[in-house]
């Protein structure tokens, strides 16, 4: 290659990694706490801020949905396998919500340690499979799958 | 086969305008990229014919030169 | 392996070739979509969670790989287009920004139709939604640099810069979703280990991937072709070829 040209590739290298070093440290400084999100466990450790807007991730506990007669609003756990706190919420569930499901839910932490939800979004796992087949998985177990779910929604 | 009737591949299982509104929006784009090209180039072969209208009466041997790629 | 290199930067060279190969690419890309579309719509089963908005997936994974990878096209040939001074790889550059947008805002418009059901949301400022975005800005921010020079050669190599920076946006949307606490859930077939889509649906996902960048070769090859008639109309063979 030609000297000219190799300094150009180089300058444009250079370049470029300059950019993608500066995009890194402005990402790595607003970090993971740009998007307020929160686990059950940081809520209950008092990790997250009171009466600011904040996400909280986590499984929607097995039997803890409670609807109030006659109204949108409800009330529901969500736990990350080691806490649970408690989502109210009033307004229309996500079809893809329901228990064991990952959810995402945005609003206020009140004193009594609620959360106070204004949206609450059903997040799916990256497994696509038809219902027979999640059916005898169900069944039979599935080795190389077994804990993965849990640990990636408990991050 | 997935569906037992017409009107069940129709239905989507109740997500009829969410799975068809996406399988219309990608038929649209790719017929808007595909006639933005043919228009493009018609443009193109127009504005060029016009630029230079003399050149083929002066120099008619320059067209006898075989021609290989057709337009498509 | 030069002389192609070099025959490559010849456009009349790339145009004749180009217009040779397009029939056969337009017709691979038609049998593609027809076989991806019946595989997608009537030969594969709805999802365990989804249901029937999984067919989703088909249209809107491949949109969402093609607006990477037409990125990636347009980074590399303007590399180099800069380091060769290659005014074929400048054509081909330009010719991928109109591609990709559309590529990028299909994506994003079938991710939302996909999102309302599923997830509760047409839009969410998640960094996989936002990354996306940015993606779509880049290829129009490169778009108008390009059009808004009027000399030809500043125009190209502006936007080639353009065009290398942005390339920076593109591991942020790939790895978006391990580095942050998303919506959007993590890959499903770029992990090393097995897919995580049943084979049920890796046909139907795969077939339509093929489809999609058959039609992206066709249409580029066919862009590339109106760059060149564009650039080149001073040139005694494109003169000879309009009179023809």
């Amino acid at each position: 290659m030609k000297a000219h040209r190799r300094n150009r590739l180089i300058t444009i290298l250079a370049g470029t990694a300059g950019v993608a070093a500066a995009v890194a440290l402005v990402l790595y400084a607003l970090g993971a706490k740009v998007d307020h999100f929160y686990t059950p466990s940081e809520i209950v450790a008092g990790a997250a801020p009171l009466e600011r807007t904040i996400r909280v991730g986590g499984l929607v506990v097995a039997g803890s949905l409670d609807r109030e007669p006659g109204s949108l609003a409800l009330r529901f756990d969500v736990t990350d396998n080691r806490d649970r706190i408690t989502v109210e919420f009033e307004g229309i569930l996500p079809d893809l919500f329901r228990e064991g499901q990952g959810i995402i839910a945005e609003g206020q932490l009140l004193p009594g340690g609620k959360v106070r939800a204004s949206k609450v979004l059903a997040k799916h796992d990256e497994n696509y499979m038809p219902p027979e087949v999640a059916k005898s998985l169900e069944k039979y177990g599935h080795p190389a799958n077994a804990g993965k779910k849990d640990k990636k929604d408990a991050q | 086969m997935s569906f037992t009737s017409f009107a069940d591949f129709l239905a989507m299982g109740g997500y009829a305008p969410y799975v068809w509104t996406c399988y219309g929006a990608t038929l649209l784009t790719l017929a808007v990229i595909v006639a933005g090209l043919r228009r493009q180039k018609k443009k193109l072969m127009e504005t060029i014919r016009l630029q230079h209208p003399e050149r083929q009466a002066v120099a008619p041997g320059r067209i006898v030169v075989k021609q290989t790629a057709e337009d498509s | 392996m030069w002389l192609w290199f070099s025959r490559l930067g010849s456009p009349k060279w790339f145009y004749e070739l180009a217009g040779r190969w397009l029939p056969w690419t337009w017709a691979l890309t038609v049998l593609l979509f027809v076989a991806g579309s019946a595989l997608a719509l009537l030969f594969s089963p709805p999802d365990y969670q989804q249901g029937e908005t999984v067919r989703i997936m088909y249209l809107h994974v491949p949109a969402a790989f093609l607006s990477m990878a037409c990125y990636l096209t347009m980074a590399i040939a303007s590399v180099i287009a800069l380091v060769w001074r290659m005014k074929m790889a400048f054509a081909v550059a330009r010719s991928c920004a109109p591609i990709g947008a559309a590529m990028t805002a299909l994506a994003l418009f079938t991710g939302a139709v996909w999102g309302k059901p599923i997830w509760g949301t047409w839009w969410e400022w998640d960094a996989r939604l936002t990354s996306e975005l940015v993606l779509l800005f880049l290829y129009l921010g490169y778009i108008a640099l390009h059009e808004s020079i009027s000399e030809q050669s500043q125009a190209d190599r502006a936007a080639a810069v353009l065009a290398i920076v942005g390339v920076v946006n593109l591991p942020i949307i790939h790895f978006s979703v391990d580095w942050w606490n998303t919506l959007h859930q993590g890959a499903s077939i770029s992990r090393l280990q097995k897919p995580a889509i049943d084979a049920s649906m890796l046909w139907p996902l795969f077939t339509m991937l093929a489809a999609f960048f058959a039609f992206f070769a066709a249409s580029l090859m066919s862009r590339v072709r109106n760059e060149i008639l564009k650039r080149e109309a001073a040139s005694r063979w494109v003169k000879a070829l309009v009179k023809a």
